[in-house]
């Protein structure tokens, strides 16, 4: 990659737009989307991946993924354990018992566990990476060099949206499994029940809005915080923290009602 | 350009970073979304062979894609397909696994029951498992049985009935009248006369009352006629001594007739011994009579003259 990193920076002018303030925000939001694209182009490009940026990313890889995975998928599974106890429960008092496990794996293992685990990257890992970007930044380190970009950004890139994806499934078997336990016990019988479960609920549109989001998770996970490269040295070295998670919390909640939208209507 | 060093991370190298990180996307893509796809897939049934069934119900609300069709409480098929069909109803695709089908057969009754709290619910019911197996492809009615499809016809009734209230307990309703009228019987029966003024009206209240009256002096001339000095009942009472002697002079005559009767009987029992006499006084003089008539024929034969029994021929 060249200098086609669009890292014009949006808030870089103080300058008046010329076009109001709308006007105004749909270029700065415009050069966000580019910038976004063009990582991710880099991220899964090969010619991206020289020995030294390939040495890096896989740090970044183990930092974000395999270093988190065990201890968040502990607490998923204590989280779902306690959650598929408690809704059983409740769903027995009621006499609705059979409803019990459809309601856990819709609303923990398709809605909530991926939002969950998209949060627990950008705040463990992604405050990391942020915090590392804004001050290469405030010492003046220019990101539009393709080589800074590829050794700084991608890596970053690619640990937290390859955590995303690997935290989100690893737990949402885990839990799938935990929550057979919890109801049924260690018993086989209830394999065939359960797999009939999980059918009716990963139906066609389900399982690949599922997989959609992860993916629309791990991308915006992983390229909001390295957008903190578009401020000006001054801007970055003014804490970015809360203005970038803010705008990651934004996109998370867009991606998650756009996928409520094409799950439900 | 030539790439520049990589900045030093501020946290130490972790170990193995590479082999680390080629198990974890390994892991990921192979095992872990290979592994759910495949699950999923399987929990779908697409690894199965089916057989379909069409149910043709006249409505189709509640029937979702994906939906189980139970036997016996046990999921058998799942719904494909809804469609309306050409024949304005409800074409309702199912695929039932051939493994499952054996427990359907030509005989088979579907039901699509609607409860108040839940989905809809499409049941399958078998009562003679020798029939045929239900063939591919086959065509059935579905019954409906929904429990809240009387709710209108019940709530259509309890606004009737409220209607029927209201017009009852109107100024002017029948039933006010007829209320009125119960209230002018009862003020009428606390009269003198009570309950026959409420009943009869006091016309007919006065002719009953002349009628007790005469009831009553009647009965006091019957009592005098009967029970009085010379009455009825002395009458009978007289008579009834008089019959009283004639039925002892009866029992006396009857006794006499009683030892008349047993006389005959012991004359009837002499008789009968005499008879017994007779015969064996009779049997003597039978068996004397035979040894005289053996006798004169002993005479007969040893006398002189006795005659010649030879015939001479000439």
């Amino acid at each position: 990659m060249s200098a086609s990193v669009p890292l014009g920076s949006p808030v870089a002018s103080r300058r008046k737009p010329r076009g109001g303030r709308l006007t105004h925000a749909l270029r700065r939001e415009s050069r966000f989307v580019l910038f976004a694209a063009a990582t991710l182009i880099a991220a899964f490009s090969p010619a991206t991946y020289s020995r030294a940026v390939r040495q890096a990313t896989a740090q970044a890889v183990c930092f974000s993924a395999w270093q988190a995975l065990p201890g968040y998928a502990l607490l998923s599974v204590l989280a779902g354990a306690v959650l598929t106890h408690i809704v059983a429960v409740s769903a027995a008092t009621y006499g609705l018992s059979h409803l019990a496990l459809e309601a856990v794996v819709r609303v923990y293992v398709v809605e909530l566990l991926p939002l969950v685990a998209a949060l627990f990257v950008a705040l463990r890992s992604g405050l990391d990476l942020l915090d590392r970007l804004a001050a290469e930044r405030a010492r003046g380190s220019d990101f539009g060099t393709a080589a800074l970009f590829r050794q700084q950004v991608v890596p970053g890139v690619v640990g937290n949206l390859l955590a995303v994806i690997v935290l989100t499934l690893a737990s949402g078997l885990l839990v799938l499994a935990t929550a057979y336990l919890v109801v049924y016990g260690v018993t086989p019988w209830g394999l065939a029940d359960y797999t009939r479960l999980v059918g009716q609920v990963f139906d066609p549109v389900t399982a690949p809005t599922l997989l959609l989001k992860i993916f629309l998770f791990g991308g915006a996970v992983a390229v909001a915080p390295v957008a903190v490269v578009l401020d000006t040295p001054r801007r970055a070295a003014s804490g970015s923290e809360m203005r970038v998670m803010a705008r990651l919390l934004l996109l998370l909640v867009a991606i998650e009602g756009a996928t409520l939208v094409l799950l439900h209507f | 350009m030539a790439d520049p060093q990589p900045a030093e991370p501020p946290r130490p190298p972790i170990p193995h970073a590479g082999a680390k990180t080629v198990a974890m996307i390994v892991m990921t893509l192979l095992l872990l979304l290979g592994g759910f796809v495949l699950y999923v897939m399987f929990a779908r049934g697409v690894f199965e062979e089916n057989q379909r069934l069409v149910l043709l119900a006249e409505n189709s609300e509640g029937v979702t894609i994906g939906m189980d069709m139970t036997f016996t409480g046990f999921p058998i098929g799942r719904v494909r397909r809804i469609e309306l069909g050409d024949d304005g109803k409800a074409h309702i695709h199912i695929d039932i696994p051939t493994k499952d089908a054996r427990w359907l057969r030509t005989s088979s009754v579907f039901t699509l029951e609607r409860g108040v709290v839940g989905g809809a619910k499409l049941r399958a019911f078998t009562g003679l498992l020798d029939d045929p197996p239900l063939p591919d492809g086959a065509r059935r009615d579905v019954l409906i049985g929904d429990a809240t499809a009387g709710i209108p016809h019940l709530v259509g009734s309890l606004r009737e009935l409220a209607d029927n209230l209201v017009r009852m307990t109107g100024a002017d309703a029948p039933l006010n009248a007829s209320i009125a009228n119960v209230r002018t019987v009862t003020g009428a029966m606390t009269g003198p006369r009570g309950a026959l003024d409420g009943l009869l009206g006091p016309a007919g209240a006065r002719r009953i009352h002349e009628s007790l009256e005469q009831t009553n002096r009647l009965l006091a001339q019957t009592n005098a006629r009967l029970y009085g000095q010379g009455g009825l009942m002395d009458d009978a009472q007289r008579a009834t001594g008089e019959l009283h002697a004639l039925l002892t002079d009866v029992r006396a005559s009857l006794k006499k007739t009683d030892a008349l009767l047993d006389e005959a009987r012991a004359i009837a029992v002499n008789a009968r011994v005499a008879t017994d006499d007779l015969d064996a006084l009779r049997n003597e003089v039978e068996a004397n009579l035979r040894r005289v008539s053996g006798l004169i024929d002993e005479v007969n034969r040893k006398w002189p003259f006795a005659r010649e029994r030879e015939l001479k021929l000439p």
